[in-house]
């Protein structure tokens, strides 16, 4: 990172190949359109560039960092209503396309593979009521307002179902941090 | 007001505020707290690990090439323009995609519309109509991220505004000559160690500067208790930094003249409701 920091394309190019592959997953999970998704994919590894003085390696790993980030653009990207409109405009006329595949290192591939596979099982150990707050919250993007709503649930049930998934999840994490 | 809740609300607000599912107001009272209370910071760090975990649960999925590709032009197009001392001047925010699709699609409809201009002038129209709506496009996307970037200065200008705020009244309660101040003494597991509380006029507030405390591991941290009738009220959970310095606001103080002593002890990471560990100040 420190490289990045001082500007070198092939620090830069290295971070994206260990990370493309997972944030653009996290993206159209949260997105779900591929144009969007890739949109945002690149716009958070040019903040990353941006602002890679301000990282502080101390604080996060770097794919944390732009995992972070991801999620930051992807929400203002959901609560923006004309973008939404587009969005659904765009999915409607979405068609097929291949991705072209650029496997560079498949072992990295199965490595980040088995990680998400340990993660979903992590999150499938929460009692549903809070697994289904949580990934509304997160994934979709919503406020506790709306996760409330979705869930037909009091606001303040809402709230320790989320506290109270977290804190069991940080348990079935622990493994992987 | 900030000081209406303790520490142990805010901290409860933590896991919402790191999935940004709070509200304005909620949210703007966590970054308030956030500022002074390095436990949280610490706590908000972890909460975002956690999140990043989650955040790999879809699992990878191969970018296009030509994502890579775009990016890798773009950053060099960025450096190159900082070295020749140039101001980028925008279309770089402009997500490549867009602008790649922009100008294949407004090329190809421009060579399309050269032609039909050769033989049938009324079809220029037609042309026209498709230009003008690839423009509404880019500059629909355009006024998006503006949008989004005014939104995050206004953001900035309410934290810097929240944050002078705090500035002025600790300043206020620093110079305060009539404010009542309790110095506090090392122990024996600190001998080193002092801190001085400093309590505001109005009586509500008050901030400890620690100073000498060794650091502490992972696992432990400070903890600020109020000795009220005999009691010990946890007042708030910190850590030192590499000088053995911390700051710590106490918000919604009882009386004073209810409270006998102040204290801090070590305690397991987070704090507990009642004291166990080793005293270290007292005054």
């Amino acid at each position: 990172m420190r490289q990045v920091a001082t500007g070198h394309p092939d620090a830069f190019a290295e971070l994206y190949d260990r990370n493309a592959g997972v944030v653009l997953g996290f993206l159209r999970r949260m997105v779900e359109t591929r144009d969007v998704a890739e949109e945002l994919l690149q716009e958070t590894f040019l903040q990353a560039w941006d602002q890679a003085e301000r990282y502080d390696g101390n604080r996060a790993a770097p794919r944390s960092w732009l995992l972070t980030m991801a999620h930051s653009r992807a929400i203002d990207w959901i609560r923006s209503s004309k973008s939404r409109e587009r969005r659904n405009r765009r999915a409607a006329t979405e068609g097929v396309v291949a991705s072209q595949v650029v496997d560079r290192d498949a072992n990295e591939r199965l490595v980040d593979r088995e990680r998400s596979q340990k993660v979903r099982q992590a999150l499938d150990g929460l009692p549903e009521e809070q697994r289904a707050a949580i990934e509304l919250a997160f994934f979709g993007g919503m406020t506790h307002t709306q996760v409330a709503e979705a869930l037909h649930a009091p606001l303040g049930t809402v709230k320790s179902r989320i506290l109270l998934g977290f804190k069991k999840l940080r348990t079935l994490l622990g493994g992987l941090r | 007001m900030t000081t209406e809740h303790p520490h142990s609300h805010r901290q409860e607000l933590l896991p919402l505020y790191a999935l940004r599912a709070l509200d304005d107001d909620a949210r703007e009272e966590v970054e308030g707290h956030l500022r002074s209370c390095r436990a949280c910071r610490r706590e908000l760090a972890e909460l975002e690990a956690d999140l990043a975990l989650l955040a790999e649960a879809p699992g990878p999925e191969t970018p296009p090439s030509h994502v890579r590709r775009d990016l890798l032009r773009e950053i060099e197009t960025r450096t190159a323009e900082a070295t020749a001392g140039i101001q980028s001047v925008r279309p770089a925010q402009v997500p490549v995609s867009r602008r790649r699709n922009r100008s294949t699609f407004g090329g190809r409809w421009m060579a399309v519309a050269a032609a039909l201009l050769l033989v049938a002038g009324g079809l220029w129209v037609v042309h026209e109509i498709f230009q003008s709506r690839d423009e509404t496009d880019v500059l629909r996307a355009e006024h998006d991220r503006l949008e989004r970037e005014l939104s995050a200065a206004q953001a900035r200008i309410d934290a810097l505004e929240e944050q002078r705020t705090a500035l002025v009244r600790e300043l206020h309660t620093l110079r305060d000559p009539s404010g009542h101040h309790v110095l506090l003494a090392g122990l024996e597991a600190a001998p080193e160690a002092s801190a001085r509380t400093v309590v505001s006029s109005t009586g509500d507030f008050a901030r400890l500067y620690a100073f000498g405390l060794p650091e502490l591991p992972e696992a432990q941290d400070y903890e600020l208790w109020l000795i009220v009738d005999g009691r010990p009220v946890p007042a708030g959970v910190f850590d030192v930094d590499e000088s053995g310095r911390a700051e710590i606001d106490v918000a919604s103080l009882p009386p004073l003249d209810s409270i006998e002593a102040w204290a801090v002890t070590v305690e397991p990471a987070g704090g507990v409701p009642e004291p166990t560990g080793s005293m270290v100040l007292k005054g």
